[in-house]
Formats: structure tokens, C-alpha cells, sequence
């Protein structure tokens, strides 16, 4: 391939989809999509795979017009509702949240969407530039990657833990080292272990990421808006002035955008890693560059930039070696291979060989073009209908929580159409309570999910291919002394610019009162000495990463209770979840939606908890709560189950009434 | 300015105060959307109604492609033309749908499901969790039933099957997960050749282990032919060194055949198991106790589809080798898998359960 054949591919690229319907089914895709990524849960993968028949008639361009437009923006809509109601839009969303949603609440909630949307804006062009001048080095780059490498890899991303930690580095280690534990549930793919899944197969497969994001994150949100608020803003400052000065900011921090677009794209560029990760790991990124400040986690606009640009540029990484060698970067890029194989077209040398000699050089950049003018539209989109998504951070809590509430539970049954992930969600929703009423940081918890079954996979692999051998690798060395400099240089950095300042305030030892925190403590570290003893009866190897996990993370809880109680106070800057009448109320209602829509089915049983919730807690009007139950009840049966075959299974009890359980 | 939430009562004496009329209609409207499975009562069942495919997988792999390529165009042959919707219900390798199907699925002819040799090696080694017996389904068909297993080597390894049966250092194969297909066969056919190898279990796809050939972290794999078509490239540098088939490719006429290579009773026996693990690699049943009549519909409209051109042109374009097995041979081959001779199942089990580390 000369630059003269890349050239004229490219333009070629960029002109077949400017042709009738090329553009108007880009444009259907991206509408799709951008709804897609709007509802918490129902994600882009599931969309595709929708798709993917309806794609098989049609010819190549027109087929990824389509394809490419849900793809591309899911991630980009999806961070509009993790800033506006604080629930992730996509699993790949979740930390865009943490920064955006404290702005929404304090009325920043259009500035947020302006940076949100811009950065990624700039984060899909970064991913896709990347897509399109590595893609002949990939295969070197591929084959000099192997298990013990990843290993490291994962290893630098759990290090991120400490950076997503807030002041409290001890209890951010302590609650990822929970989310490591969480992730050694299920089936040890090496061993055929089933470990702490108690005879249920649900949990073989180990548990979900949006369970545990929506749980996390989603359902202290909803509690926390009802405590003490009467909508998630009142703040009535104008839509087009703040959108403009998220869009300066995404300027003014231009070095951050580029930084996280390329974590992004290179975090995409490795199998099986994906936004799940990217996007933390960009966050973190930010967090560790803006040490000084401490906004982060209350609304810090760097802490929305770099997750939002990280996680849209990790889809041109994810196609590099998706389409040089059909190996995914993610669910969304395998389900993309899959329509490549359906059209005919094997990912390998051949997509990058031009067309006058067999390859398909022209389709591989019209991809490249369809990356980033999908979120050119869907920005575009956003942007005019931002004053329109700004007012439902206005509406009042009492009337948005069912609705919240059920969207939540939908988005974690989608994910694997397993109905016991609604439990999952009810009890990492109790987690995440516990969590922000004391003032512990979760993100690390969820790197831990995402992180911890990669980290074990790839350890193993590295010894059973290699030996000992695979230490002394250059790529493990070279990550090695890469994390040795990236933990030990800051804090260098750190120290130093502390003597410059004033002295440290003198530790005052905090009061010994046995309190709700303590309990919450002891439950933990309760829990963690169980999965010891249990994961003594397993065979060594299936035992070695829940005990080691676990005996770390005891470690590190004491420690951290250890360093708070010689503390001043409280050093962490708690989020307030006072537990109100409001918000206990609430919390009944929590378990109320999961025994109806486990027992009634979500068709049947979203309009009677919704218009539950509105008549009863909500003191709705009968005749517009009818009304919202109604339209509730509709969208649930004709958008989701019959349009977008969402399979909703019947109730539990109906399912006893008419003979399943035999 | 007021509140408006000011207006809301949140004593906890108003959660559960009074039964109005919004909720007499919710229930009412509840009941009206239910009720999705009543039993009909003629055989024409299937016209206006909805079939479900359950796929044990998540969305994407090949069992999901196949499934929904054949649901595009199964309906048009069964009477009274059903729409049908696939549904994925992934979990423990395809166990949560086969214990779905057998035991909660109603069995009425309107859900069938698309299951695996995951199931039957699950059953077989009598895996926690199971509670289905595969030879109680009523096999409907299977697209790919005459499928050949291939072990592939590196290029760079310079291994062939005579040199590698001589060799004294195991040659390191990937494989994805205990208790898959891939790693039965795997493990039967070395067993049953005397082959040296040691598994490298844990990968998670062929394109993964494809990556790990090239890298010179694994020397090989044993995979399903139509996999190694649609994933190894270029295949030169993935030659094959051994298949096991029932009716052997033209195309790998060169290729040794294990059957050729295995003269001891024992290990042809396990060759045996092999073949009719593999012949269930992917296929078509209904729950136990779905009436004949129903079963027998669906196995002729089944039938029909797998010779109907629009289909099989999907299936091309698809990449989905079609080489249909009749109801009646899954049935058979599902049986034989357990009616072994003690010694020979003892053997097979031993084997599949081996621990490849401590």
C-alpha cells in the first residue's frame, strides 16, 4: 500500500457515504443510537446484534452506515445521562458521572454537557486518526503483546485505584481490593471451579459490570435526590451560555483532551480491555495531573473532560486489531467483526490492501469517516436539544424516581437478561449507600470488577505458557519500571511541595464511639475472613487470587481505619446522604420495584410500581398518574419488548400460576 | 418560591394507605398485558403467535449469527407462518437455557432452543447445576452436524504429527475453557494418539489463541474446521498437521487422519466419543414433553429450510457452513454418548476432569 493508494482511499471513503442512503441510514444509526445510549443499560452491543440481520441485505458502506452510527455514539449520549440523573447511560459511562452529575446538581449541568460532548467529539477523531495510520503497524505491535504483558497492563490500570481514591488512598485500595474479591465470583474458566456462586449458575459467569455501576452509582443517586432535594437542580441559568462555556473549557484544557483520547485509543488498541477501563483510567489520569485541586469527585470539569474523550476514542483503538486480524477489542467491536463476516470480508491483510488489488482499503477508511461524522451529527443533535435534556434535572425528585428507579432495573437486566441481576443491583445499591453515607470512594470498586478477571486470566496464562520466564520479558520490564516511576514520581512531587507549604495541622485522635461506620467495617471485614475460610476448600489454584485478595484487603481495611482514626476528623470530603424520611422511604420503595417486577414481569409490572410510586409516595394526581403508568406501561411493551425485542421474561408469579415451576 | 416537593407527604405512614382506583385499573391493566402462554388447544398454534429461539450465548458469536440468520427465515416454513425473536440467555456455558428448557419452558411447541456440546459434556461429567438430561429434548435438527476437528501448529514450530508423536517435550495448546467442546476433543484425541501436549486453558476466543500461536506463546490448537476457516488467515502460517472426521475434507486429502493413526482398541474408542461429542456441537430442540405432532412440525419445516435457497444464500453470505444433520441422528448420537461401556465412560470421564494444574 503506498500513501497515494491511502490518499485516494480515503477521499473515495468519504465519498461513498455522502450518497443516498448511505447518509440517511448513518443518520437513522445515530438516532438509534443516541436513544440507545440515553437509557441506562440498554447497551450498544445488544443494539447491534439487533441489527446485524437486518444488515445482511445490504451492501457493505450501506450496512456500517447503519452499524457504525449506533456504535459511535452510545458512549457520547450515554455520559448526557450519567451527567443529568447521575445514572450511567452505559456501563462505559459511569465515570463521566462522578464529576458530571455534582455540576448538574449545582446547576452546571449544560456547561458539563457542552465539555461532555465536545471532548467526545475530539476523542472519536483522535481514535479515529489513530484507526486509520496504525492499522498497517498493528500486527508487529499485536505480536510483541503477549499474556504476561496484559498481566502488567492490568496491574498498571488496578494501580489507578489509588488515584481514584480522593485523600483516602488506604480506603480506595481497601474497597478496590472488595471489587478484586467481587470479581473472582463465578467459574474459574482454568479450573472449572464454581467459586462463591452458592449453587446459583447465575453467577458462574461472574457478576456484571452494570449491575454493580447501576447499583453503585444509580441507586445512592436516587436516594440521595430525594433526601434532601426537590429536583436534581433549580438552577435557572441560560442553556446556550453554559453550553458555550463547556465547549471553552474542552478548549482551555485541550492537553487533557488529547492525553485521555490517546489512553483511549491506546487502551482500546488491547484486546479485552475496552471503555469499561479506558475510561477510569483517563479519570484517573486527570485526578493525578489535578492533585492539587480537590474538586474532583464534586464537580470537577477535567474529571467529565477526560472520561468522555477516553471512552469515545476507544473505539477506532478497538478496530485496529478488529479489523488487522478479527481479534475484538470489546463486545461492540466483535459484534462489528461479525458483520464483517457477514458481508463476506475476512479482517486481515486483506482490508488493508486497496481495491484495485482484492482488499478493501476504501471500506476501511469509510469507517474511519463514519466514526467521526456520526459524532459530528449526534453532537450536533445533542447540542439543539440540550435545553430540552437540561429540564429534566427540574423536574421534581417525587415524580423522576419511579421513573429512575425503573430504568435502572431495566438497565440491569438487559445487560445479560438474567433477572437475578436485579438482586445484584439491590445489593450493590446497599453497598454504595454505605459507602457515600461514609465517605468512601466506589470508582475503585468498579475498576476492580472490570480489572480483576483479566489481571487473574492473564497471570495464569503467563505461567503456564512461559514458566518464570515471563519476568524477565522485555515488555513486563518495561511496564514495570513504566508503574515504578508513575507511583513513585508523584509522590516524590507530592512530598516536596508539602515542605514548601505550610506545616501539616497536629493529628488529633478522632472519637473512639462505636458508630454506624464501624459496623459497616466489621460487616466487611466479616465478609472478606468468610471468603478465606470458603476458599479453603477449593483447589489451590482456584483458591490462590480470593485468598491473596482477600488477606490484602483486610490488610488494607484496618489500615485505613488505622490512619483515620489518627486524623483530624474526617479527611475525606463526604458526600451528605443524610438518611431523611424522604430517603428511607425510598429505600422501602427499592425492594418493592424488585419484587414486582420480578413477580409481575416488567410489562405488567412497571405501570403498577410506577403509578405505586406516584399515587402513594409522590402524592401525583390520580388522573396524571394514570396517565404516566399508562405511557409508562406502553413504552415498556412497545418500545423494549415488541420494538426492540428486549425479552422481558413473565412474572414469577405468573409463571407459577400457569405451571412453569413443575 | 414554594417548593413543590413541599407537597409531598414522606411519613412513613403513607407508603401503603389506601387501594383507589388507580390501582384497581393497574391491576386491571396488568392482567390485560399477562398472560403470554396460555395453552392453545388446535394444532394450528403457531398462526399469529411468537417463537423463541433460546441461545445459550450472549449476542455476537457464531451460535447467536446462526440462530438469528435462521430465524429470518425458519417461520416462513412452519404453518401459519410465526414471527420469531431469538433470545440469548448466556450463562455457565449454555447450562442456564438447557435447565430453562427442560425445566421451566412450557412445552407447547413455541420456544425451542439452540444448545451445545457444552450441555452434553456438562451431563456427562456430571457438572453441579444440571438439571436437564440432553436425551430427554426432542431434537428438532442441526445446521452443522458433519463438522471435522483439526489440530493446527505454528509454521515457525516445524512440527508435523509424526515429529510431534516422537517428541518428548509436550507441545503447548490453547484452548479456551474447561469443559468446552474444543477442550474435550483436545484432550480425547491426544489421549487417543499419545500426543504430548500440555493445555493452556483460559484464552478467550480462537482469535485470541490465533494471536497466541503468532506470538510464540502457544505452539497449536485443536479447533472445529469451520472455525479454522473463518478465523486462521493467512493459512500458511497455520498448517494443519491432523483431522478427525467422519467423512474427511477433499481439500485435506494430505492431511493424516487420526482414525489412521490410532490402531488400539482404547484409543479408537475415544475417537469414537469424540465423533459424537462433536456431531452435537450446535442443534435444535424443544423441551421434554412437547407433543409429537408439534415436534414434527418443526422438524419438517426445519428440514425444508436447510434446502431453501433464499436461506442458504443468507447462510453465505453469512460464512455458515450448512451441512444439516436429520433429527433422528442427534437423537441417536446424543444417546450413544452415554451408553458407553463402563470402562470406556470411566476412562472419558477420568480424562475430561483431569486437572492440568495442581
Amino acid at each position: 500500500m503506498t500513501f497515494a493508494d491511502a490518499l485516494h482511499a480515503c477521499f473515495s471513503g468519504f465519498g461513498s457515504i455522502f450518497v443516498w442512503p448511505e447518509f440517511g441510514l448513518l443518520v437513522a444509526g445515530v438516532i438509534l443510537g443516541a436513544m440507545v445510549g440515553i437509557l441506562p443499560g440498554l447497551g450498544g452491543a445488544a443494539t447491534l446484534a439487533i441489527l446485524l440481520p437486518f444488515s445482511v441485505g445490504l451492501p457493505p458502506t450501506q450496512a456500517f452506515a447503519l452499524l457504525m452510527g449506533v456504535a459511535a455514539v452510545t458512549a457520547t449520549t450515554g455520559d448526557l445521562t450519567s451527567i443529568l440523573v447521575g445514572i450511567p447511560g452505559e456501563a462505559i459511562s459511569a465515570a463521566t458521572m462522578v464529576d458530571g452529575h455534582p455540576m448538574a446538581v449545582r446547576g452546571e449541568g449544560a456547561r458539563a454537557i457542552g465539555a461532555s460532548l465536545f471532548s467526545s467529539l475530539a476523542g472519536s477523531i483522535v481514535g479515529a486518526v489513530t484507526l486509520a495510520a496504525t492499522i498497517p503497524f498493528a500486527l508487529v505491535a499485536a505480536r510483541s503483546i503477549g499474556s504476561p504483558e496484559f498481566f502488567m497492563l492490568s496491574l498498571l490500570g488496578i494501580g489507578f485505584m489509588a488515584s481514584l481514591s480522593g485523600s483516602s488512598t488506604l480506603k480506595g485500595l481497601a474497597i478496590g481490593g472488595l471489587g478484586l474479591m467481587i470479581a473472582t465470583i463465578g467459574m474459574d474458566r482454568v479450573g472449572a471451579i464454581p467459586r462463591f456462586t452458592f449453587g446459583q449458575l447465575f453467577l458462574w459467569d461472574g457478576v456484571g459490570a452494570i449491575p454493580v455501576s447501576l447499583g453503585l452509582f444509580a441507586i445512592p443517586e436516587i436516594v440521595h435526590l430525594v433526601a434532601n432535594q426537590a429536583a436534581v437542580s433549580t438552577d435557572v441559568a441560560t442553556v446556550r451560555g453554559r453550553l458555550r462555556d463547556g465547549i471553552l473549557d474542552v478548549r482551555r484544557l485541550w492537553p487533557l483532551v488529547l492525553q485521555s483520547s490517546a489512553i483511549g485509543t491506546l487502551l482500546g488498541l488491547l484486546p479485552g480491555v475496552g471503555a469499561g477501563v479506558s475510561q477510569w483510567v483517563a479519570y484517573g489520569h486527570a485526578a493525578r495531573r489535578g492533585a492539587e485541586h480537590h474538586e474532583f469527585g464534586q464537580g470537577a470539569i477535567e474529571g467529565v473532560i477526560a472520561p468522555s474523550a477516553a471512552n469515545n476514542a476507544t473505539l477506532g483503538g478497538s478496530l485496529v486489531p478488529a479489523l488487522a486480524f478479527g481479534i475484538p477489542g470489546g463486545l461492540m467491536s466483535a459484534m462489528l467483526i461479525s458483520a464483517l463476516i457477514v458481508k463476506g470480508l475476512v479482517p486481515g491483510p486483506e482490508m488493508l490492501t486497496p481495491e484495485a488489488q482484492g482488499g478493501h482499503l476504501t471500506l476501511v477508511f469509510a469507517l474511519v469517516w463514519l466514526i467521526v461524522l456520526a459524532n459530528v451529527i449526534a453532537v450536533a443533535l445533542a447540542c439543539l436539544s440540550t435545553g430540552l435534556l437540561v429540564r429534566i434535572t427540574r423536574i421534581r425528585a417525587a415524580r423522576i424516581v419511579p421513573f429512575l428507579l425503573l430504568l435502572t432495573f431495566i438497565g440491569a437486566f438487559t445487560e445479560r437478561q438474567v433477572i437475578a441481576d436485579l438482586l445484584v443491583t439491590v445489593v450493590m445499591g446497599a453497598l454504595g449507600l454505605a459507602l457515600v453515607r461514609y465517605g468512601w470512594p466506589r470508582a475503585p470498586l468498579l475498576l476492580g470488577v472490570v480489572l480483576g478477571p483479566l489481571a487473574e486470566n492473564r497471570l495464569f496464562l503467563s505461567v503456564d505458557a512461559y514458566g518464570s520466564q515471563w519476568l524477565l520479558r522485555p515488555g513486563v520490564l518495561l511496564i514495570a519500571a513504566l508503574m515504578l516511576a508513575a507511583f513513585v514520581l508523584p509522590r516524590r512531587a507530592h512530598r516536596w511541595k508539602r515542605q514548601q507549604d505550610v506545616p501539616s495541622p497536629p493529628r488529633v485522635a478522632k472519637s473512639s464511639s462505636f458508630n454506624g461506620e464501624h459496623v459497616f467495617i466489621l460487616l466487611l471485614a466479616a465478609l472478606l475472613g468468610a471468603a478465606v475460610v470458603v476458599a479453603a476448600s477449593y483447589p489451590p489454584r482456584a483458591a490462590l487470587a480470593p485468598r491473596l485478595v482477600a488477606v490484602a484487603t483486610l490488610t488494607l481495611l484496618f489500615a485505613a481505619v488505622a490512619s483515620d482514626r489518627l486524623k483530624t476528623g474526617r479527611s475525606e470530603p463526604t458526600v451528605s446522604l443524610p438518611f431523611t424520611t424522604p430517603s428511607i422511604v425510598t429505600m422501602v420503595w427499592i425492594p418493592i420495584f424488585l419484587v414486582v417486577l420480578w413477580g409481575f414481569g416488567f410489562v405488567a409490572g412497571a405501570p403498577v410500581v410506577v403509578l405505586g410510586y406516584l399515587l402513594v409516595t409522590g402524592r401525583e394526581r390520580p388522573v396524571r398518574a394514570v396517565v404516566l403508568a399508562v405511557v409508562t406501561g406502553v413504552a415498556v411493551y412497545g418500545l423494549l419488548f415488541r420494538l426492540l425485542y428486549v425479552p422481558f421474561p413473565p412474572g414469577a408469579f405468573y409463571s407459577f400460576l400457569t405451571g412453569y415451576f413443575v | 418560591m414554594k417548593d413543590p416537593a413541599s407537597d409531598v407527604d414522606w411519613s412513613g405512614a403513607s407508603l401503603f394507605p389506601r387501594i383507589g382506583w388507580g390501582w384497581i385499573v393497574a391491576l386491571a391493566f396488568s392482567v390485560g398485558c399477562s398472560n403470554p402462554r396460555s395453552q392453545p388447544s388446535t394444532v394450528d398454534i403457531f398462526r399469529g403467535r411468537t417463537l423463541r429461539i433460546i441461545v445459550g450465548t450472549s449476542a455476537g458469536g457464531g451460535y447467536d449469527l446462526g440462530a438469528r440468520v435462521l430465524a429470518a427465515h425458519f417461520g416462513r416454513h412452519i404453518p401459519g407462518e410465526p414471527a420469531i425473536v431469538v433470545e440469548n440467555m448466556a450463562g455457565a456455558g449454555g447450562m442456564l437455557a438447557a435447565n430453562f428448557l427442560a425445566r421451566q419452558a412450557q412445552a407447547d411447541g413455541l420456544t425451542i432452543g439452540f444448545i451445545g456440546e457444552n450441555a452434553v459434556i456438562a451431563q456427562l461429567t456430571q457438572q453441579p447445576g444440571v438439571q436437564f438430561d440432553v436425551r430427554q429434548f426432542g431434537a428438532i435438527g442441526s445446521p452443522t452436524g458433519n463438522e471435522a476437528d483439526v489440530c493446527v501448529l505454528s509454521r515457525a514450530s516445524g512440527f508435523d504429527i509424526a515429529r510431534w508423536q516422537a517428541s518428548r517435550v509436550p507441545l503447548r495448546m490453547g484452548v479456551t475453557s474447561r469443559g468446552s467442546g474444543p477442550y474435550a476433543r483436545t484432550v480425547l484425541l491426544s489421549a487417543a494418539l499419545r500426543l504430548p501436549v500440555r493445555l493452556i486453558v483460559g484464552y478467550q476466543g480462537t482469535a485470541q489463541i490465533r494471536l497466541a500461536i503468532e506470538g510464540g506463546e502457544v505452539d497449536g490448537l485443536c479447533t472445529l474446521l469451520s472455525t479454522y476457516r473463518s478465523t486462521f488467515e493467512p493459512k500458511a502460517n497455520f498448517p494443519i498437521v491432523l483431522q478427525d472426521s467422519d467423512r474427511p475434507d477433499p481439500l485435506l486429502a494430505a492431511v493424516p487422519s487420526a482414525a489412521s493413526l490410532v490402531t488400539d482398541a482404547s484409543g479408537q474408542a475415544l475417537l469414537r466419543v469424540s465423533a459424537r461429542i462433536r456431531a452435537l456441537t450446535r442443534y435444535y430442540v424443544v423441551p421434554p414433553a412437547t407433543p409429537t405432532d408439534r415436534l414434527q412440525l418443526l422438524r419438517t419445516a426445519f428440514d425444508e429450510t436447510m434446502r431453501d435457497p433464499e436461506f442458504l444464500r443468507a447462510a453465505a453470505a453469512a460464512q455458515l457452513d450448512i451441512d444439516p444433520l436429520p433429527a433422528a441422528d442427534i437423537t441417536a448420537r446424543a444417546a450413544a454418548v452415554f451408553d458407553l461401556p463402563e470402562d470406556v465412560r470411566g476412562r472419558v470421564i477420568g480424562l475430561l476432569l483431569e486437572r492440568t494444574a495442581p
